[in-house]
């Protein structure tokens, strides 16, 4: 079976200033998948991230979403993107004056002007769909604990149903039984509404929910497939990462 | 009888629905749907494209028993969403009288918290002072006093030149020439020099002060400083206390000398008095007395400078917009403290005729 490509990257060149971060970097997303990236610290995950949300310019190379090559586009066709994706940023990154219901009724009025009412419904809907309380919607980001933030960061990156969810370590710092609530959300999530799903991540167990995996190292990606095919990878940082004692635990788990 | 639109066809009583049920869509839907009546069944088997907003739009709209049609795609959407909804709580309207209770116990826990804030510095200042950092301290001191000569050295100048131009017209019309001098030196030296650096300190540092320590706060390093036992008090509050108290009477002294010599400029050209007339009698109506009186409140004003600045830091919350309000607050503060203390002072010195 085919699968429709959301994303593509092709040939990605980027630089801060004279540092090479990516040379040659290759990557395709597809529709309705869980695509989890890892890579050792520093080795240029963000910054992919922010190259495939806009927030940064490629040195040389083409990124195509859903159909569009994101290079010179005007600014509305920019917008036309930014509406098909939803961010949750590492630090989750609410607009901390405003309580967490006010949050997601502002990504939903600014973008698709919809009445009041309708987006205060919205924004319930995402919370509850976030497994939040109804409580939560009038509380400030600063009376949330930190999983609970994580969560209404998520609830505010779905706010107006993107195509494409962008999750830069969504379950850090969150203890192994609520991280793995999160994963089983995002999963329900990707099922019923038929999202894609980029996720960063250095928690091992969260793979289990990622359809592909995607390890960046030597400033390419050096694997993309499915999590089971991970020890075919000859690359020191995977090997000690998986088949040492971390890892061990891990594919066990996997098995079982 | 057919309808037919975008979103809807309306055929043999059933109403169905189609096209892109989604969130760009949910306008127009919303302007439309109530156009379609008379309708016993909806079918959602046509939708090609369903995201929570179309569901919500449906569920709200069409009575559930009502649909129709198999779509397994706006059938799980739809079971998404209904399992999901939820009436948004309300908040709870204060009355009056509990609104006004609130900022009154506000206000009295702010002025409980500084009370608290200036026992546990003092506390700290004596029992744990080994932790006081010179460094910080001199730092103070350069961005403090010598970073505000060039502003408090403009503002003076010009308030000297002011007085002495304003007053020059009057005192002309009695060919009190000479007094000049007496009216310029002694309001600046006694009150105009104090009081213009302390309002110049009140903005530049205290404003400072907060948002520094307030950032400080809110990024965890007070209370890291703190489970380190080292005192945050004695190494961030202390320093800026002593500065400032070391550097208003030189920079109140600084203000006198320049806001004088601006006076005798005006007083050269205007009302025709030279300066070494000026100087000289300058020097004889400005008593030691005078000038210390002006002196003397120069520590006075930078303590409580540096005490509300620092202490507003510490109030700061987790919030983007805490810091804004608790350093607005600490300039008002303590420019309002300054000018009541200075109002303070004239009184005493009126019992101690000085």
């Amino acid at each position: 079976m085919v699968k429709d490509i959301i994303i593509s990257v092709r040939n990605l060149q980027s630089a801060y200033n004279e540092r090479i971060i990516h040379q040659n970097l290759n990557l395709d997303v597809y529709k309705g998948e869980i695509l989890a990236i890892i890579g050792g610290s520093g080795s240029g995950k963000t910054t992919l991230l922010k190259e495939l949300i806009l927030l940064k310019e490629p040195k040389q190379g083409d990124i195509i979403i859903d159909g569009i090559n994101i290079k010179q586009l005007s600014f509305k066709q920019k917008q036309a993107i930014k509406n098909k994706i939803g961010v949750m940023f590492q630090s989750a990154a609410l607009f901390s004056s405003l309580s967490v219901g006010e949050n997601i009724v502002y990504v939903i009025k600014k973008r698709y002007n919809i009445d009041d009412e309708t987006a205060k419904n919205m924004a319930m809907l995402k919370i509850k769909i976030s497994d939040l309380d109804e409580d939560v919607y009038w509380l400030y980001p600063s009376e949330l604990s930190g999983g609970m933030k994580k969560k209404a960061a998520l609830a505010r990156a779905l706010a107006v149903d993107p195509k494409i969810l962008f999750l830069d370590e969504p379950v850090s710092g969150l203890d192994p039984i609520s991280a793995d609530e999160f994963d089983k959300t995002i999963k329900k999530l990707v099922e019923l509404l038929g999202i894609s799903v980029i996720m960063i991540t250095h928690d091992l167990s969260s793979l289990l929910i990622a359809d592909r995996v995607a390890i960046i190292a030597n400033k390419t990606i050096i694997f993309c497939d499915t999590p089971d095919k991970i020890h075919t990878v000859d690359d020191a940082w995977v090997k000690e990462l998986f088949m040492g004692e971390r890892g061990k635990r891990f594919l066990d788990g996997n098995k079982a | 009888m057919g309808q037919n639109h975008e979103f809807f066809e309306l055929k043999d009583k059933i109403l169905y629905l189609k096209g892109k049920w989604v969130v760009e869509n949910t306008k127009g839907i919303q302007k439309k749907i109530s156009d379609f009546v008379g309708f016993e069944r909806v079918d959602i088997s046509l939708v090609d494209e369903i995201d929570t907003f179309g569901g919500l739009l449906i569920l709200q709209n069409f009575d559930k028993s009502k649909l129709s049609g198999k779509n397994e795609k706006v059938e799980s959407v739809l079971e998404l969403v209904l399992n999901n909804l939820a009436k948004i709580p309300k908040v709870k309207k204060k009355s009056l009288l509990l609104r006004f209770s609130n900022y009154l116990e506000k206000k009295l826990k702010d002025y409980l918290f500084f009370l608290n804030f200036i026992g546990k510095s003092t506390i700290d200042f004596i029992s744990k002072i080994s932790d006081f950092e010179f460094r910080t301290f001199i730092k103070d001191i350069q961005n403090m006093g010598v970073g505000a000569i060039g502003i408090v050295g403009v503002l003076s100048f010009l308030i000297g030149l002011v007085i002495a131009y304003q007053s020059a017209a009057q005192l002309r019309q009695f060919g009190a020439n000479i007094f000049i001098v007496d009216l310029v030196s002694i309001s600046i030296v006694r009150e105009l020099g104090p009081l213009i650096v302390a309002i110049i300190v009140s903005g530049r540092s205290a404003s400072s002060y907060t948002a520094t320590l307030g950032l400080m706060k809110v990024q965890e390093e007070v209370d890291t400083l703190d489970t380190m036992g080292v005192s945050p008090y004695t190494l961030l509050v202390l320093p800026r206390i002593l500065s400032l108290f070391i550097v208003m009477p030189l920079l109140i002294v600084f203000a006198d000398i320049i806001g004088i010599f601006g006076g005798m400029i005006i007083s050269n050209l205007i009302l025709g008095v030279n300066y070494a007339e000026f100087l000289d009698r300058a020097s004889r109506v400005v008593t030691i007395k005078s000038f210390l009186s002006g002196i003397v409140k120069g520590p006075v004003f930078g303590i409580v400078i540096a005490l509300i600045g620092t202490s507003e830091g510490f109030k700061v919350e987790q919030k983007a917009e805490s810091i804004g309000t608790h350093v607005t607050a600490s300039v008002v503060k303590s420019i309002f403290s300054v000018i009541v203390i200075d109002a303070i002072f004239s009184v005493i010195y009126r019992w101690l005729k000085i």
